[in-house]
């Protein structure tokens, strides 16, 4: 493996060394079927983490549970190793959630304490020998060969586990590249702190509070773009399902350094209109639209992205309000967000036998 | 500096406390605030209020000190921010009713005034006179009879078009028959009826005009119903020009039938004049061409009888 770098390092393919051939394209696998489902509760393990220590499913825990994080390398796998400092970033945020964190990976101790010695990680990086738990969770990438230096890494992805280590919540991805950043899952689970930065916007129909679920992102990570709009009064906007009607939308401009997922809509109110006898979905109470994306992760961007410190994401809220009288135009309302790049962590473990086990 | 605009501040609101009520010589926090509008240095007057507002909490000069944010950021023409402080004090004057009263508290009484008049002033100066109208209109009916009721009738009254001759229909494109411009039209009382495709409310206005236009068509009452393309069609979708005609040519067949004579003009222009960004939104222009009703919203059988019957 370290000859392999050092000979793509002669020859000037830099941003290749970190990821080995075997790695290149992504799992066809349905991830969402593999390993605990939502009610499930995990098995136990006894794994050592970087400084020796021995941890257990129950000793993980905090008062209201854990995140376990399966991870494939934090030797050669940059979106991993990014992924373990947005954690590390967010651990005031998760004791204040009362939740517990580790990781797992199939990376060796001496791996994890380089790591976690290089970039400050305090937090549980447990080793999983063989990848037995990887394995008896059901979690293995089988589409792995045995050979490869690469067998045994799990589908990366993080378990959220009450205090009994029952599953509550999955975030696992298709894509090996793609990993929800902690504010985008603290979103999801509706265990958020207060916005910070947050902008408002005031129309002739609704006051808008929108952010970005987190200040920095690296490519790949999965955050948020969040609008909590409260109709004003009497005043409702048209839901999904509402024919005929322009429904509410955040409509993101293209940017192929973005990859934009569907609108994250919230469960609709029906609106009696009596002079039609209509029923019809709309939101009248306050609510949330939840924009998950990521920046790309896709080599041929590595270049554009290098060169630019932030990204701003802009696009329009549309929507269409009436109330109990009259209806108003539709409206575009233009939203914009500026988000930092943090850089893929590139760098190798200084450890004899790294990535090869 | 900001020390300065703290101390300032804490002695502002401390003063504004103990002159609550009077009527000729304004809170001391209003007068600091109205100091920083004066010299558009807004975000001072933010500053004061914000502190003032960590240092004793809401309070009537508070909130008025923010209406005149609004005005002041409306004056300035900053219209978002204008929206912003109105709708900000709105609320604010709204919850501060749940125990004051409009009819003891001058400060809140300026507040909630200032408040739905910048607001409705913003929407006007955006072009949305209908809305504008319809959000006095709706207020007027909330605050009937208190201290704040004259202030908004009298916006009401300047912001729509009662009183002035009517704009020209545009018909260089229209459904049916061509429309007659207004100046045909002159000697009739015309009913102006501002309809959209996807909107409930003007299909349940049709039975009011269709009642009033069999009653009254003899003695000169026309109806013109213009509208316009909003972009897409049924389900939301986005759609091309001509395929959000036929829509629309679709919807005046199922849904009004009274207009099966009449030529339907359609285009955003007509709309722009009338500011008419609400539907529906009638307009009743008399024999000579001027208009005497501007009502954003539904009118039921009875008040639409009697406003055409006024004219004829």
């Amino acid at each position: 493996m370290k000859l392999l770098s050092s000979t793509l390092l002669t020859a000037g393919l830099l941003s290749l060394v970190s990821f080995p051939a075997s790695a290149q394209t992504p799992a066809s696998i349905d991830v969402a079927s593999q390993g605990p489902q939502v009610g499930d509760r995990i098995a136990d393990f006894r794994l050592q983490d970087q400084a020796g220590t021995a941890w257990t499913r129950d000793s993980i825990m905090g008062p209201n549970g854990a995140l376990l994080v399966l991870s494939r390398s934090v030797d050669w796998c940059p979106y991993c190793k990014t992924q373990m400092l947005d954690l590390q970033s967010r651990i005031p945020e998760l004791e204040a959630a009362g939740l517990g964190l580790a990781v797992i990976t199939y990376d060796s101790t001496d791996v994890m304490a380089d790591f976690a010695g290089r970039r400050g990680i305090t937090f549980p990086l447990l080793s999983d020998p063989g990848s037995a738990t990887i394995k008896a969770y059901g979690l293995l990438n089988t589409t792995m060969d045995e050979t490869s230096s690469n067998y045994g890494i799990p589908f990366p992805g993080t378990l959220v586990l009450d205090s009994e280590g029952v599953v509550t919540d999955r975030f696992f991805e298709e894509a090996y590249q793609e990993r929800t950043t902690v504010s985008s899952m603290m979103l999801a689970l509706d265990a958020s702190s207060p916005p910070f930065g947050a902008s408002r916007i005031t129309t002739d129909h609704l006051q808008i509070t929108t952010y970005a679920s987190d200040v920095e992102v690296a490519p790949g990570s999965l955050f948020s773009l969040v609008l909590d709009i409260s109709p004003r009064e009497r005043m409702h906007v048209y839901a999904p399902g509402a024919d005929g009607y322009k429904v509410i939308g955040l409509a993101i401009d293209p940017d192929p350094l973005l990859v934009v997922r569907p609108v994250d809509y919230p469960a609709s109110e029906t609106y009696f209109f009596e002079p039609l006898n209509e029923t019809v979905p709309v939101f009248e109470s306050p609510f949330r639209l939840t924009q998950v994306m990521h920046v790309s992760a896709e080599r041929e961007h590595r270049a554009a992205l290098a060169e630019q410190e932030s990204i701003t994401v802009t696009g329009t809220l549309d929507y269409q309000a009436c109330d109990d009288r009259v209806c108003f135009n539709p409206q575009t309302v233009p939203v914009s967000y500026t988000v930092n790049l943090r850089p893929l962590d590139m760098e190798r473990a200084n450890v004899d036998g790294a990535g090869a086990r | 500096m900001r020390d300065t605009v703290l101390v300032l501040t804490l002695l502002s609101c401390l003063v504004g406390g103990s002159t609550v009520g009077a009527q000729t010589a304004p809170t001391s926090i209003i007068r600091d605030v109205r100091a920083t509008i004066a010299n558009q240095d807004f975000a001072a007057g933010q500053a004061l209020v914000d502190e003032c507002r960590a240092a004793h909490g809401v309070t009537s000069e508070m909130i008025a000190a923010l209406s005149w944010l609004a005005r002041g950021t409306y004056a300035a023409s900053q219209l978002d921010q204008a929206a912003q402080y109105s709708a900000d004090t709105y609320d604010l004057a709204v919850a501060a009713l749940e125990t004051g009263s409009l009819e003891d508290d001058y400060d809140l009484e300026i507040a909630l005034g200032a408040a739905i008049e910048t607001d409705a002033l913003v929407r006007a100066a955006r072009g949305d006179r209908s809305s504008a109208v319809y959000f006095l209109e709706r207020e007027i009916e909330t605050y009937q009879g208190s201290p704040i009721h004259k202030r908004l009738q009298k916006n009401a009254h300047l912001l729509s078009l009662v009183g002035q001759p009517a704009p020209a229909i545009a018909a260089q494109e229209y459904l049916g028959q061509p429309p007659a411009s207004l100046d045909e039209l002159k000697g009739n009382v015309v009913l102006l009826f501002f309809w959209a495709h996807w909107c409930p409310d003007c299909k349940a206005q049709v039975p009011a005009i269709e009642a009033v236009l069999d009653r009254y068509r003899s003695q000169g009452l026309r109806v013109l119903a213009p509208t316009q393309r909003f972009g897409y069609i049924v389900n939301g979708q986005d759609a091309p020009p001509d395929q959000e005609l036929g829509h629309i040519a679709q919807i005046l067949d199922e849904s009004y039938a009274f207009l099966r004579d009449e030529g339907v003009p359609v285009g955003a222009a007509t709309h722009n004049r009338y500011g008419v960004s609400t539907t529906p939104t009638l307009v009743l222009v008399d024999r000579e061409g001027i208009v005497r009703l501007y009502r954003p919203g539904n009118l039921s059988e009875d008040d639409l009888d009697a406003a055409i019957r006024e004219l004829l």
